[in-house]
């Protein structure tokens, strides 16, 4: 019963999905990190729609391990902002979609997110949450979902969510995901290379 | 072409160093610390430093970044916790004369050479909605030396995203001891006035000399046969 109950709760890690008490959210190894960076927009909302756009540049795989995204991936989020939550201070934004492109044919990761909630009450400070359901990209593999906590500073307007406001000092993290392709391309040039090897023709001596 | 280079000076970004990392707190001393070491944290990006103290893992993969170091540590206020019964919050200070430091993984060597940028602390404070397992930390760092120290202001802003908390925010949370990630940054508030006066120098070197040669190409043209004007005598001459 025990070792079910183990088996459970890996196959529920494994998956990505965290059963987590309000207010506690754990964001899994491994996940794609964002920062506000340079020209990124950080986070705005003009008329209810929310905007949120920085830069995916590396993916945490443990505590202090990360492997870099090259070249870095664009964070984009955007969702409608929908009512106040019940609880004070917080917002609720629905018909959310994310993104993490960086040029290739191919998303990083694509999402999509019913329940963003934006919190305020600690100072300029804004975090924000949402459990996400995976619907692409190379880093989703098998996952069906994940979480997203981030936080950003109000540069504009007030903690009044459900007014315009723009938000700086950006960062993010979404997680788990599934980092395979760079190690999947190793894996299968070193198969490729095996094979190769084993069906060279042997060298007969000279006579 | 000054306005130009002016504006293209003003573009580019802040001096920023990103660490993530583990931190502890250790209640029995009220002591606050990013993790060193193998496992701990490291600095993973930065924006407008020049190279060799750039993190930049497009074009510079990886190689700052392992072995990178993040030394900060801090104590607990006595009597700073305050839960308000929606938010907690607490501030943390440093013993006289510590200094926080940055260290990159190939620039400076690890922990056994030259730090990229050390600093003074102040005004920190931790702050989180109760209930909830993440908060934010933040403060001042005034910078007292490294490789980097003249591209930050003073002071700089520490901000950082505390997650992954093993226990959740309360009045109460400081009297255990508690573990979870830490997701910051160290971040000039000005641009380092530094480039801008070499590259004017530069600008007006190359125009004295692109007018020089311009002089010069002219005299020389005047100087060439084809180029003389016919005159009254050079007809008498030939006359």
């Amino acid at each position: 019963m025990r070792r079910c109950t183990a088996m459970a709760s890996m196959a529920l890690l494994t998956m990505g999905v965290r059963v987590a008490a309000a207010g506690s959210i754990t964001i899994d190894y491994p996940y794609i990190d964002v920062v506000q960076q340079n020209s990124d927009l950080g986070a705005s909302d003009t008329g209810g729609a929310l905007t949120i756009q920085a830069t995916a540049d590396a993916i945490f795989v443990a505590p202090g391990s990360s492997m870099s995204i090259a070249p870095a991936g664009t964070f984009t989020l955007n969702a409608t902002y929908e009512q106040p939550d019940t609880a004070s201070g917080d917002y609720d934004f629905n018909n959310g979609t994310l993104s993490v492109t960086n040029g290739g044919s191919t998303p990083l990761l694509t999402a999509t997110f019913s329940n963003l909630v934006l919190e305020t009450g600690v100072g300029t400070t804004v975090f924000f949450t949402a459990p996400l359901t995976y619907t692409g990209g190379s880093l989703a593999g098998d996952l069906s979902g994940g979480e997203l906590l981030g936080s950003f500073l109000l540069s504009s307007g007030t903690t009044n969510l459900s007014q315009d406001f723009t938000g700086a000092t950006l960062t993010a993290k979404a997680g788990a995901v599934v980092p395979l392709p760079g190690s999947l391309l190793l894996l299968l040039g070193g198969l490729g290379g095996l094979t190769a090897f084993g069906a060279r023709r042997p060298i007969r001596p000279v006579p | 072409m000054c306005s130009l280079l002016t504006a293209m000076a003003g573009a580019s970004s802040l001096p920023d160093y990103f660490f993530n990392g583990p931190i502890a707190y250790d209640s029995s001393t009220g002591t606050l610390s990013i993790a060193t070491g193998a496992g701990g944290a490291e600095i993973f990006s930065s924006t407008g430093l020049p190279a060799p103290f750039a993190v930049i893992p497009t074009t510079q993969p990886n190689s700052n970044i392992p072995g990178s170091e993040v030394l900060l540590s801090m104590s607990l206020v006595s009597g700073s916790v305050n839960d308000n019964g929606s938010v907690t919050s607490a501030s943390f200070s440093t013993p006289t004369g510590y200094q926080a430091a940055l260290y990159l993984g190939n620039g400076s060597g690890g922990t056994a050479a030259t730090p990229v940028l050390t600093g003074t602390l102040s005004g920190l404070q931790i702050g989180g909605l109760d209930g909830n397992n993440f908060g934010e930390l933040t403060g001042y760092l005034h910078p007292t030396g490294g490789l980097a120290y003249s591209y930050f202001s003073d002071p700089s802003d520490v901000i950082a995203l505390d997650f992954n908390l093993s226990t959740t925010f309360s009045g109460a949370m400081f009297n255990s001891n508690f573990t979870g990630q830490i997701n910051g940054q160290v971040e000039s508030t000005t641009a380092p006035a530094v480039p801008l006066p070499s590259t004017l120098g530069l600008l007006a070197s190359g125009l004295a000399l692109s007018w020089g040669v311009a002089r010069a190409g002219a005299a020389r043209r005047c100087r060439t046969p084809m180029s003389r004007v016919a005159t009254p005598r050079d007809g008498v001459a030939q006359l």
